[in-house]
This record gives C-alpha cells, sequence and structure tokens, in this order.
C-alpha cells in the first residue's frame, strides 16, 4: 500500500552503494505492480520512478503504455510527469507513440499555456513521421497561438516536425516566416528555425537576406544576432553580393559589440563570407583588406587572450581564414608554434592543424623541424596526431611541398626509432613508397635501413609491434636495393652524413641479422619479409665480392636457415625451405643430407664446416645469374585500384561458370610443362611486369612466358648456354626477358614514363615524369647550388649530395593496360574539381546540401501545386462504409474461420446487422431487429440518424451479433441462436450494467459472478472511483460500446476477441485499450462514425467457465477529462470451450452406464420464444443429438471438452398449463462437477439473454409456435 | 542544434541526461548506448583540469561527425552540451551559466544534491531553456516565470488531488513531493 516516492527510491540506491541491482530490481517489479493501480497518483509516481531508472540505464520500455495513460491524466501535475516520460523513453520505434497523436491534439486545445506547451515539448521530442504529418496543421495554428509562450515553443518545434516531415516545410514555411516580425523571444526562435534550415538548403533562404540584414541592422538581441551571423554564413557562398554587402556591417559589429561570443561570430562568418567578396571582374572588393586585417587583429588577440576558451577559439577562426587569405595568417606562425606548447592538447590539436595549413616549400623542413621537437615530449594519441601530421605535411599533393627525400628520409628514420605508438604502419609506408618512387633516394635509403637493422636497440623492449612494420620495410629495402649499397664506393666516402655502417662483408653482415635467431621474434609477416630479402643478399654477394665473404656468407645462412625451415609458421617455413631448396639445387648450397652426414663424420666442428663450403663457391658464382633474376625486375607502385580496372578480356564472360572438366584437363595438360619450366624469373610474367607488350593477358599470367634456366636436376652448371645467351642483368630495372618484346613497347604504355625531362610545373602531376638517373648523373651533385641551410645542426652539415630534388619523383603508379579509361578519366576530373574546390573555398562544399536528408531536397522557392495540400489525419480504423460491407460480405467470413468449429452460418440475418452503422435505427426499434421479422421491417424502413447522444444510451448492447446456425437437419431459425456468437458486453464493476441493464433489455447477460447488478441501479458505481463513473457516463452518453468474445478456445488456450464500436454520429477521438493480465493490446487510437475496432488477446491458462480480470482502458475527447481504467471481468463461457462429440445412441448407453463417473445437475431453465428451444440448448454447448423424441420433445446429447471430460444432457420441456412461456428441464451429467456447474450457469445466463430478445409487448409468435 | 545535454558528477554517475538526437550502438539497447556515451563523455571531460578550455572536438562518434563537447565545471559536476557547428561556441557557454543560475534560484543554493533527488524538477527547468535540441529562451526572467508558474500549476492540481483522497492519503509521509 505505501509505495517508494521517487525520494525513496533514489534513497534507496544511495543506502545500496555497493550492489544496488537487487534493490533496483525490486523497484522495477513494485512499479510494475504500481502501474496496474487504478490510482492516477500511484500510477504517475511509478512512472515518475521508471523515468529516473531510464536515466540509470534500465529499459523500461515496456513501460510505454502505461505513460500514455499518464500523459492523458486530467491533472498537472500527473500529465506532467508522463510527458517527462515519454520525451526521455520514447524512441522512433515505440510504437505506442501513434496512440498519442489524438491526445496531443487535444492538449493543443487547452486553455493554459502551460499544458500547452508541454504537449508541444513533447511533439518536439517524440516526434515521428506520422506525428509530424498529423499535427503539423495544429501546430501550424499554434504559432498564431495568443501566448507568445506557446508560439516559440511552437515555432521551434516546426523544425523538428520538418525533419520528420519534409513536404510539410513548403506548406508552412510562410506561416513560419511571418514569426520573425514578432517578440523577440518568438523571433528569436524563428531565426533558429532558419538558421537550421537554411544550414540544409541555403539556396531557399536567399530571398530572406534583406530581412536578416535589417535584423542584424537593429536588434540588440545578442542571442538572436548571433543566430543571424551564423545564418548569414550559410547563405553566402550562394550569394556573393550578400557576402560583400555583409563586410562593412559585420566589422562595425566586431568594433563596438562588447560581447565576445558575438565579435568571434562575425569574425567567423566574415572569415566564410571572405572568398566570396571577388567581384565579377576578378577585382578584390574594396574593404576586402581591411576587414582582413580586422580578422586577424582580433584573432591575434584572442590567442593571446589568458582565457584558454578564447584562445582555442581564435586558433579556430584562423584556420577558417587561412583558407582564403593563407598570407595573413602564416604572419602568425610563431604565435601559433607557441601553442604547440599548451599543456591542453585541444589548443594543441588546432593549432598544428594551423600549421598544417601554413605549410609551403620554403617553411616546410623548418615547421617539420620544430614539430619533431614536440614529438618526443608528447604522449598518447597526440603523438599519433603530431606523427601522421608530419607525414601527411611532407607527402601532402604527392610530395608537393617537399625538396629533399634525403631529408625527409632522415625524418623517417628518426619517427622510425620511436616507441609505443602506432605510427609504425604508416612511417613502414612512406619508406617503402619514396625509395620505390625516387630512384636517387635509393642508396641512401637502403644504407639507412641497413643502419637501422643493425641498430640493436629496436628489435628488442616494448612497443615492437610498432617497430616490426618498420622492420620489414627496412629490410625489404635493404635486401631489394642491396646493390646499391655498393655503387659509388668514392662518393659514400665524401658523404660525412652517412650512417655508420660497416664497409666490410656488409653482404656477410645483412645476412646475419636478416636470419638471426633473434628475428623469430617478430611476427611471421616481418620473418617472412627478412627471409626472402636474405635470398636477395645472398644472390648478389654471389654476383660481387671476394670468394671469402661469399663462403662465409653462404656458411653462415646454411646453419641459420635451420631454424626457420622448423618455424611454426607456415609461411616463414615455406620461405626458408625454397631459399634452402633454390641454393642447394643451383649447388650454391650442399645438399642438406650429404651436409650433415658430412657434419656427423667432421665431428660438428664449427671451423671444419666452413672450410666445406669453399667447395661450393665456383657453383655459387655460376648460380648468380640465376639468382639475380630473383630482384630482377624492379618494383614499381601498383596503384591501389588497379585490380579493379583490368580489362576484362574479349570473349570472357565472367558469369559464366568455368568447366571445371575443362580446368582439370587443362591442369593435366601443363603439368608437364611446368616441371620443366623450373625456376623463373620474378616478374618476367606475373602482375607486376608492365613491359611485357601490349598484350593484355600477357600481364595477368603468371608463369607460362619465363625464360628456362637450368632444372633442380641439372646438375651441369653449363646449362645455360645451352638456351641461348643468358640475361645481361648488370642495369637492374631493365632485365630483357627473352620472350618480351623490346623495351620500346613502353611507350605505348601509358604507365610508364617517357625519357624525357619535363618540367614539374608545366605538367598536371599525374604526369609527372621520372627523370631516370644513372650512375653517370649521380657522379655529379645534382643541381649547382650548395644545399641550403639546415633547420637542425646535424642537417646542416649534410652534404648536398644527399640531397634529392623534387624532380626525381616518380608519382605514377602502375595500372593494367587498357584499364578502363572513362572511369580514370571520371576519377580524375572530380578528383580536380574537388582539389579546386578545397583550395579556393571549402565553404561550397559545405553549402551543398546533405543528399541523405529529405529536408535539404525541399525547395521553397516554388509555388505550390495544386496537389501540396495540408495533411490531414487519415483513420487508420476502418471506417463506416467498408466495415458495413465487411459485415456483407467479408467479416462474417472471418469470424467463422477464427471459430472453426462453428458451423457456417447462414446469412439470413446479416444484412440487417446495424451494429456499425451510424444510420442505426433508434433503440427502441432496435428491439425488434432480433427477431426476423422485424429484421425485414428494419430494412425497409428508412433508417434515422441518431437523434443526439441520449438516443444512444444502450450501454452494453453491441447490436445485433452475426448470427450463426447449426445447418443440422434440425437446423432452424432461432432467436436463441442469434445469442451463441455474441459478443458479450464487459460487466463494468458491477455498476456497468446500470448504465444498460435498465435502458437496454437488449443487454447481454451479466456474468454470474455479479448478477443482481444487470438488473437495477442505473448508477451502481457508488463504491467505484470517480473515473470508473466517467467511464459509465460515457457508456450512457456516448455511442461507444465495448464486447468481448471467447473466440478458438482449445484447451487451456483461448482468444479473446475484443471489439469497440462508436455508434454515434460523431467520430470519436478516443483512446482505447484492453488488457488482460500483462498482455495488452491497444484497440484503436480513434473510431470514425460507426465504425468499430477489433483486436485479439490471447490467454494460455483459461479455464472453462471462469471468469478472468481484465482492463479497459479509455479515453475520449470531449466525453472523458482522463484516461480511465476499469477493472473488468470476462466471463469465459464453458460452452465456448465444448466440442461436439458424436456418439451412437448404444455408445451413449454406454457412456452413462458407468455410473461412478458422472456428477449430475439439473436445472429448470425458463424457456424463451424460439422455434426449438430445446434445439437451442443442444446448439449453444455444441452437443451432437444422440437421440430426439419429438412425442415429449425430450432430447439426448453428448458433447465433450476434451477426450477425458464429457457431458451428457437430457433436455426436456415441461407440460405448460398456460400458453406462457414454458420451461425446460435440463439434466445435465457431467464427468467434472466444476463443468456441470459452469454450463448450469451458462445456460442460465443463455437462458436470460435468450428471453431478452422477445419484445415483451406484442410477443411476435403465440408461445404455442415456439416450441416446436 | 543541441544533440544532447548530460550532466555528470566528479565520479562518473550521470545525473541529467538528454539525448536530443538519440544515439545507437550496434547490438545494444538504446538505454546502454546512452551508458556508453555517458561513460564515453565523462572520460573527456574529467581528464581535463579546469585550466584547460571548455571544448572537445569529435571525441563522441555516436553523434557524428563535428560534434563538439561544450563544457563547464562547478564544484562536483559537470555540465556537457554536445552541440554542432550551428551552435556559438561561446553562446553555449553563457547558457550553461544561465541554466546553473536558474537552478540556483529554483533550488536555493543548487548542490548536487538537488539534482540526485530532483530530477524531473531539473529537466522542467531545462525543458524552459532547450527544447528537443532547440535553444529556446535564454532570458533568465523569462525561465523562471514559466518554470515557478507550472509548479504552481503543479500544486494546485495536486491539492485538488489530496480533496479526492482524503485525509488518509494527505497525511501519509514524503507522497506528496513539495516544490521549492
Amino acid at each position: 500500500m505505501f509505495e517508494k516516492s521517487l525520494q525513496d527510491l533514489v534513497k534507496g540506491i544511495r543506502a545500496h552503494k555497493q550492489d544496488p541491482k537487487p534493490f533496483i530490481s525490486q523497484a522495477i517489479a513494485e512499479c510494475k505492480i504500481e502501474l496496474r493501480n487504478v490510482d492516477a497518483y500511484v500510477k504517475a509516481q511509478a512512472v515518475r520512478k521508471l523515468t529516473y531508472l531510464q536515466m540509470m540505464g534500465y529499459d523500461v520500455s515496456w513501460a510505454a503504455f502505461a505513460i500514455v495513460e499518464t500523459m492523458s491524466q486530467a491533472r498537472f501535475a500527473h500529465k506532467r510527469i508522463g510527458y517527462l516520460a515519454a520525451c526521455q523513453c520514447f524512441s522512433e520505434s515505440t510504437d505506442v507513440v501513434l496512440l498519442t497523436t489524438n491526445l496531443l491534439k487535444k492538449e493543443f486545445q487547452s486553455t493554459s499555456q502551460y499544458e500547452v506547451g508541454l504537449a508541444i515539448n513533447c511533439l518536439a521530442n517524440i516526434v515521428t513521421r506520422d506525428l509530424a504529418r498529423d499535427l503539423l496543421q495544429d501546430t501550424v495554428l499554434l504559432m498564431s497561438h495568443s501566448k507568445p509562450y506557446v508560439r516559440k515553443k511552437a515555432v521551434s518545434a516546426m523544425y523538428k516536425l520538418f525533419e520528420k516531415y519534409p513536404q510539410g516545410l513548403r506548406l508552412t514555411f510562410e506561416k513560419l516566416k511571418e514569426r520573425l516580425a514578432d517578440e523577440p523571444a518568438v523571433t528569436s526562435c524563428a531565426v533558429n528555425v532558419v538558421c537550421e534550415l537554411a544550414n540544409q538548403n541555403p539556396n531557399n533562404y536567399l530571398s530572406m537576406a534583406p530581412q536578416f540584414f535589417r535584423l542584424l541592422k537593429t536588434s540588440s538581441n545578442n542571442w538572436m544576432l548571433i543566430k543571424v551571423v551564423k545564418l548569414m554564413g550559410s547563405l553566402v557562398p550562394q550569394e556573393p553580393r550578400l557576402a560583400r554587402k555583409l563586410l562593412d556591417p559585420l566589422a562595425s559589429i566586431i568594433q563596438n559589440t562588447a560581447a565576445k561570443s558575438l565579435q568571434y561570430e562575425c569574425i567567423h562568418t566574415l572569415t566564410l563570407a571572405l572568398p566570396f567578396t571577388k567581384k565579377a571582374d576578378g577585382t578584390e572588393a574594396r574593404s576586402a583588406p581591411g576587414v582582413v586585417r580586422l580578422c586577424s587583429d582580433h584573432l591575434r588577440q584572442f590567442i593571446d587572450d589568458a582565457d584558454q576558451n578564447l584562445k582555442y577559439l581564435g586558433l579556430v577562426g584562423f584556420v577558417e581564414l587561412m583558407k582564403s587569405h593563407p598570407k595573413a595568417v602564416v604572419e602568425h606562425k610563431e604565435l601559433v608554434l607557441t601553442c604547440l606548447s599548451d599543456d591542453d592538447v585541444t589548443i594543441r590539436t588546432r593549432a598544428l592543424e594551423l600549421l598544417t595549413g601554413m605549410v609551403t616549400r620554403k617553411n616546410l623542413e623548418e615547421l617539420v623541424a620544430k614539430l619533431l621537437q614536440h614529438v618526443d615530449r608528447a604522449e598518447g594519441s597526440y603523438r599519433d596526431e603530431l606523427i601522421s601530421r608530419i607525414v601527411f605535411m611532407c607527402s601532402r599533393d604527392k610530395y608537393a611541398f617537399l625538396s629533399d627525400f634525403a631529408w625527409y628520409l632522415s625524418v623517417l628514420v628518426k619517427l622510425a626509432h620511436l616507441r609505443g605508438s602506432r605510427h609504425g604502419a604508416l612511417v613502414a609506408e612512406q619508406l617503402v613508397d619514396i625509395t620505390m618512387r625516387v630512384k636517387p633516394v635509393r642508396r641512401y635509403a637502403a644504407r639507412d635501413m641497413v643502419a637501422l637493422l643493425l641498430d640493436d636497440r629496436l628489435a628488442v623492449g616494448q612497443g615492437l609491434d610498432s617497430i616490426a612494420d618498420v622492420l620489414a620495410a627496412a629490410a625489404w629495402i635493404a635486401g631489394e636495393y642491396c646493390a646499391s649499397l655498393f655503387e659509388e664506393e668514392e662518393e659514400e666516402e665524401e658523404d660525412e652524413d652517412a650512417p655508420d655502417i660497416p664497409q666490410t662483408r656488409l653482404k656477410e653482415r645483412l645476412v646475419d641479422i636478416l636470419t638471426h635467431p633473434r628475428v623469430t621474434n617478430l611476427p611471421a609477416s616481418v620473418q617472412s619479409v627478412y627471409l626472402q630479402n636474405a635470398l636477395k643478399v645472398v644472390a648478389v654477394a654471389c654476383a660481387e665480392g671476394d670468394d671469402e665473404e661469399l663462403e662465409a656468407t653462404l656458411a653462415l645462412a646454411s646453419k641459420r636457415i635451420d631454424v626457420f625451415t622448423q618455424s611454426v609458421h607456415m609461411e616463414v617455413q615455406e620461405r626458408a625451405s625454397s631459399f634452402v631448396s633454390l641454393l642447394e639445387a643451383l649447388g650454391a648450397l650442399e645438399k642438406k643430407v650429404e651436409y650433415k652426414a658430412k657434419k656427423r663424420k667432421e665431428d660438428e666442428a664449427d671451423e671444419e664446416t666452413y672450410v666445406t663450403y669453399a667447395a661450393v663457391v665456383p657453383a655459387a658464382r655460376t648460380a648468380a645469374r640465376c639468382l639475380a633474376a630473383i630482384t630482377a625486375d624492379k618494383m614499381v607502385p601498383v596503384n591501389p585500384r588497379a585490380q579493379q580496372r583490368v580489362p576484362v578480356p574479349e570473349g570472357l564472360d565472367l558469369s559464366e561458370p568455368i568447366a571445371p572438366r575443362a580446368t582439370l584437363d587443362d591442369f593435366f595438360d601443363k603439368q608437364a610443362e611446368h616441371l620443366v619450366d623450373g625456376l623463373v624469373p620474378r616478374g618476367s610474367g606475373g602482375y607486376a611486369s608492365s613491359q611485357n607488350g601490349d598484350d593484355a593477358l600477357s600481364r595477368v599470367r603468371f608463369v607460362e612466358s619465363g625464360p628456362r634456366f637450368a632444372g633442380p636436376d641439372d646438375d651441369d652448371a653449363d646449362a645455360d648456354d645451352e638456351l641461348g645467351a643468358p640475361p645481361d642483368f648488370d642495369e637492374r630495372g631493365d632485365p630483357p626477358p627473352p620472350l618480351a618484346p623490346p623495351v620500346a613497347g613502353r611507350g605505348d604504355d601509358p604507365f610508364y614514363l617517357r625519357e624525357t625531362s619535363v618540367d614539374p610545373n608545366e605538367v598536371d602531376v599525374d604526369d609527372v615524369p621520372v627523370v631516370r638517373l644513372t650512375a653517370k648523373d649521380l657522379a655529379q651533385p645534382t643541381g649547382g647550388k650548395k644545399a641550403k641551410k639546415r633547420s637542425t645542426k646535424a642537417a646542416a652539415a649534410k652534404n648536398k649530395a644527399r640531397r634529392v630534388q623534387k624532380a626525381d619523383v616518380d608519382t605514377s603508379d602502375l595500372m593494367p593496360d587498357g584499364a578502363v579509361e572513362s572511369d580514370d578519366n571520371k576519377k580524375k576530373k572530380k578528383r580536380q574539381s574537388t582539389t579546386t574546390t578545397t583550395t579556393t573555398t571549402t565553404t561550397t562544399t559545405r553549402a551543398a546540401p546533405a543528399a541523405s536528408s529529405g529536408l535539404a531536397a525541399v525547395d521553397i522557392t516554388t509555388p505550390l501545386r495544386d496537389d501540396e495540400v495540408m495533411p490531414t489525419i487519415e483513420h487508420r480504423v476502418t471506417s463506416t462504409k467498408t466495415v458495413v460491407k465487411k459485415n456483407e460480405s467479408g467479416l462474417l467470413v472471418n469470424e467463422t474461420t477464427v471459430v472453426e468449429r462453428r458451423p457456417k452460418a447462414s446469412s439470413a440475418r446479416d444484412d440487417v446487422a446495424p451494429k456499425n452503422n451510424d444510420r442505426k435505427p433508434p433503440k427502441r426499434t432496435k428491439k425488434k431487429t432480433k427477431s426476423k421479422k422485424a429484421a425485414v421491417l428494419v430494412v425497409e424502413e428508412p433508417p434515422k440518424p441518431a437523434q443526439g447522444n441520449e438516443l444512444l444510451l444502450d450501454l452494453l448492447d453491441f447490436g445485433p451479433p452475426p448470427e450463426q446456425q447449426r445447418q443440422s437437419s434440425h437446423a432452424s431459425s432461432s432467436a436463441a441462436a442469434a445469442a451463441l456468437d455474441a459478443f458479450d458486453g464487459f460487466d463494468l464493476l458491477g455498476g456497468g450494467g446500470g448504465g444498460g441493464g435498465g435502458s437496454s433489455p437488449a443487454t447481454p447477460s451479466v456474468p454470474p459472478p455479479l448478477p443482481a447488478a444487470a438488473e437495477d441501479a442505473p448508477n451502481g458505481s457508488e463504491e467505484s472511483s470517480s473515473s470508473s463513473s466517467d467511464f459509465a457516463r460515457l457508456f450512457e452518453r456516448g455511442g461507444l460500446s465495448g464486447s468481448y468474445r471467447v473466440s478458438a478456445a482449445e484447451g487451456a488456450t483461448c482468444k479473446i476477441e475484443v471489439r469497440y464500436t462508436n455508434k454515434s454520429t460523431t467520430e470519436l477521438f478516443s483512446l482505447l485499450s484492453f488488457a488482460l493480465g500483462t498482455k495488452k493490446v491497444a484497440v484503436a487510437a480513434s473510431l470514425g462514425a460507426g465504425s468499430s475496432a477489433k483486436a485479439c488477446v490471447e490467454t494460455e491458462d483459461a479455464t472453462p467457465g471462469a471468469d478472468l480480470d481484465a482492463t479497459v482502458a479509455f479515453y475520449v475527447e470531449g466525453l472523458v477529462p482522463d484516461l480511465v481504467q476499469l477493472p473488468v471481468s470476462i466471463h469465459l463461457r464453458a460452452a465456448a470451450f465444448l466440442v461436439e462429440d458424436p456418439v451412437s445412441p448404444a455408445e451413449f448407453a454406454e457412456l452413462l452406464g458407468d455410473a461412478d463417473r458422472w456428477r449430475s445437475t439439473s436445472l429448470k431453465l425458463p424457456a424463451w420464444p424460439s422455434p426449438d428451444a430445446v434445439l437451442d440448448v443442444a446448439t449453444y454447448l455444441s452437443a451432437h443429438v444422440v437421440e430426439r423424441r419429438d412425442g415429449t420433445a425430450s432430447m439426448l446429447a453428448a458433447s465433450r471438452l476434451d477426450a477425458r471430460r464429457k457431458l451428457a444432457l437430457l433436455v426436456k420441456p415441461i407440460a405448460a398449463k398456460t400458453a406462457a412461456p414454458n420451461k425446460l428441464k435440463v439434466d445435465i451429467k457431467a464427468t467434472d462437477q466444476n463443468l456441470a456447474d459452469a454450463v448450469a450457469a451458462d445456460l442460465h445466463a443463455f437462458a436470460k439473454r435468450s428471453r431478452g430478445n422477445v419484445p415483451t409487448v406484442p410477443p411476435p409468435q403465440p408461445a404455442a409456435d415456439m416450441l416446436l | 542544434m543541441i544533440k544532447g545535454i548530460i550532466i555528470v558528477n566528479n565520479n562518473g554517475q550521470a545525473r541529467i541526461c538528454k539525448f536530443f538526437q538519440s544515439v545507437h550502438e550496434q547490438g545494444y539497447s538504446a538505454e546502454e548506448a546512452q551508458q556508453h556515451v555517458i561513460r564515453k563523455v565523462f572520460q573527456q571531460v574529467a581528464q581535463r583540469p579546469d585550466s584547460f578550455c571548455n571544448y572537445l572536438e569529435g571525441s563522441i562518434a555516436e553523434w557524428g561527425e563535428g560534434t563538439k563537447l561544450i563544457y563547464r565545471h562547478y564544484a562536483t559536476l559537470y555540465f556537457v552540451f554536445a552541440v554542432d557547428k550551428l551552435e556559438s561556441d561561446l553562446g553555449i557557454l553563457d547558457l550553461i551559466q544561465v541554466f546553473v543560475e536558474a537552478l540556483d534560484k529554483c533550488f536555493e543554493n543548487v548542490c548536487e544534491l538537488d539534482l540526485i533527488f530532483h530530477s524531473d524538477k531539473v529537466h522542467y527547468i531545462l525543458d524552459e531553456i532547450v527544447m528537443a535540441g532547440m535553444v529556446l529562451e535564454t532570458n533568465i526572467v523569462s525561465i523562471l516565470q514559466s518554470v515557478n508558474d507550472q509548479n504552481k500549476l503543479h500544486q494546485r492540481s495536486l491539492s485538488k488531488l489530496n480533496e479526492a483522497l482524503g485525509v488518509a492519503q494527505k497525511s501519509k509521509p514524503g507522497a506528496i513531493p513539495r516544490p521549492r
């Protein structure tokens, strides 16, 4: 009884700090119970608690319905709680939002501005597309409400409505515009809405610019001015004249206002406007330079300010200004650099962004040097940001700002040494990219990478993951460009700045680090790279250098490789094995088996093993030619999109399956050839070979076209000669594969660069050629000029020889021949256009409407079309017409299908079923509709419209139900049969019957528990709460009725069909729901005149004959102020559960013979007007007529509930002395006493109801006729 | 547009949260996603000393690109507003100030406990300042006026209820919150 208040809940949660969960679960369980309470206060408090729990992260979506109910309470204190809960808990997927439409509509009419305000606030928060459409009209009306409080809320809500229902914008914008000339508070809201709208599609609002311009000059409300200025910022990209016009007024505000916020927004909008102030003839607006100065001065003041917020905003402002006037910003470079030392990472990040934009060719190195200093001190994500900014500055626009690649290389090496950040992959990628693209930098790179690999500090300790990427790149560069380490010996000596790497036996040293056992600590992918590159180094060692070194190298490799051949990583193992096998095959290594045998013999002496390797040196020398193939073809950068662009060869249909058989055949046929092919130099086929002429396919094959070398079984080293002159590999990068056409073919290949030098400034950046530097070129220092002074001392000492000019960069990417050109061009064009826009105006891209938003697509500048009208509420509930039609055809069929076991109904009565018709006859005539004759009469009579509510008093009369009759041989039209499938009216707290019981004799029976209430006391609701009497009154006054019936009962499961019918002539905006225990169904949100709505609830623990507690919730606009909830009792007729038991007379006798099983009840029923009342009983109980004696009119019948529970009946009329209605005596035998009692109770009710169908005066037929 | 308002204390406990732009997270309910955002917001603001600026950029992915957190730290509470680029950076800081002043007036020297025990009242005050993400009213006089009027209305409607409920209910302690 004593419910917790919100305060109690909060206290409880605080008292259970350690583990509040059990307490909260308990509280939620309590709330669930309280929500079922009829007391609005208790329910509201429960909703209030749930709102709090929702904030704590608990799901309360199950209470959505209760929230709607609370919203509809009459008392402000309650509805306020409901509205708040709705705002906090409802989402797009909350289905009961649908039910709020009429609630809000009604609330909008409230006389209290605050109630209207609540409703608007709620609408703005929970709005869905349907709500927006249905309430648009109402909200527009509120925009001209008498109270400014309501107007400002309505205006603000409009934006939220437009968001969900963009069509509404065109319909209502004029009204919204009117609000711009209202009280300041309302105007401010209107400006706010237009500002949001203009951000979506500025073009719509250009025409309003003069109006805003006036506001800008006249208003003194800073809040609103800020929004107007923001709005202008959205408009300026669309209209350059506006941009020019704004310069002076905004500048004057900046100079005059004391409010920093307004000042800042003006500066911001000016920076947005400045790019557009150029006149058509290209001249700058007169005041532009002054404005730029003003902005930059003020922004500088902001940055200088002690207030961190202003400092931040100053930086943001500069970022914007930089886009149009970079020069004005670069002046403040030093100031910005000091911001890099700020403690606040937000400020540092902004300063960094600003600096990135300030980069020019001239200051790049200086800026990067400054940033590098900060890198050392930085940590966390800021350091990553710093590093990626450095890389971005250097590499942006294909290295456009970079003038010295060797310097960049040193920067990358420095970054590579950093630990514990996630930049490793980035640095690795850059290293590979520049060495691949910039030929002259390769030898420096190779050198630096060797130094990196030799650096013992790198491969140990924490943060290995990041370093591993770099090490892999380093290994690849060192291996791939190993040969360049040994070119130009003399120049290296000059290079003082070169990293200290061992000059003697470098190859051995390299193989040593690449195959060192500690490499196994690195990730598998890195190990693989190491091994592959170790092989490349061995190849170089075979080709050059002295025998002694070669021997040592081979011995070392042989010894070390064992670890890797046993690696757990498949990839590593495979590389190691092919490493060994390849060298063994070429004779450069001793066969493993022999070697091991030898080793055993020689007592595992390491020294001895070395000696044995002298023998293989000659073989290794010969193998050099073959091995050189490994690195024969140079690597080129491949465009990431290359694979997509491979043209589909003619005649190849990719959608066709490749015949599996053909592939297999092909495989067997080719196999022999593969074996002969043996070793194939890399790149001679394969993807990377771009020099293979024009045949597109030749590029996608991998092995076929390779030259043939000595096979693995061919011990004769001279085998090469038999294959013709061995290829000349002296010049790397130009291996002439025997099968490929000569280099001349390249001229046609768009991805190969022509060998002419072009001024990089004159060509498209994508076409920048590679200047092919030869060794000779490099011998002379590039460019006669002395190297510029460097920012760091170490760099300053750098020799100019280590300078690599920009012109050297190869910015092309490898693309397949015949790549889909059009696509490429398109992309290029797109990119060009975006680059131009980003360099000149970023605002244009900003102004482009976001395609995703429907609101942005709305154009309000064109006049309204005829079909664009304000949406009106469409009833999603079936309307009068359709229902009536359905009654005639569909509905009845539906009902019979639901109630499967029922026989098909004849349609004799259906055409008169006027229950849903608003032209339903007044109740006096209605009484007649229960008999066939009267029915015909009604049809002939012109139906009269209901004359006001008082005529619709038939509270619990739900109209004649669709009558169903048995098609058995005994079937006859029976008034009682009408009651069979009738919907039962709800019994409302015993008082509900009062509303109808007295006024309508056609009222269906009241269930047994409260039989007396039906008879008298029209307003027997003294004990019930006020809300329930409201409900009763609703029934009395309005033509609204509710009814239920049990359909499709089987076992313990039964479906209860609930129907509400609006019998009045007007539409009822109502909220109808029905709850059975915890199961709640919304029946309808509104009901049109004469229409009805149905819903089904299922219950799984039904007991035949029992009563179920349920709740009817109603809210009807104009009739009931509050949402009322009434407990009702649903009587589950035992009869509904019964099914026919087709037994023969003999079986029936046998059944009855077992006397122990049966429990008997007998009852007398007052007869009712019917052609065959006896048969009616059988029909009502779904009993099978076993035997019928017409003489005594007695009948034996059988029925059953299930296999176990059976029912036997003996029905006979009691002879009457008069013509007055007869009595029936029914003997019931059932296997279960409860069943017998329930059936007896049902029969009583049935009789009463059937009797009620009889018009009292005059009786339609003589009673005697009725009997038989 | 304001995308959300979160008041969180120094220990990361949410005191008030309003999500004008709903947040979603794959595989989580709306409430869980909200809690994640609250936690993220707290983690972001809590590690910033008061000497830092009051802006945080792009840290809450759930609210989309370009969302800025603008916050103020008063005693034990962080008042965090998540806004898009159409809101004025300094304006929102002022708005937070207005909000806190309104709270102070309504609760008479507001402290965290007021927010804990009367979270609904805080919502009612906030609803007069920001409606569904749109700034509604910035004038503190108007804000207080409507808040007080509604509180009176609230009380009046409750007293009617008390009559209806009878004396027994009335005497129940703590059942009816006493508006300040």
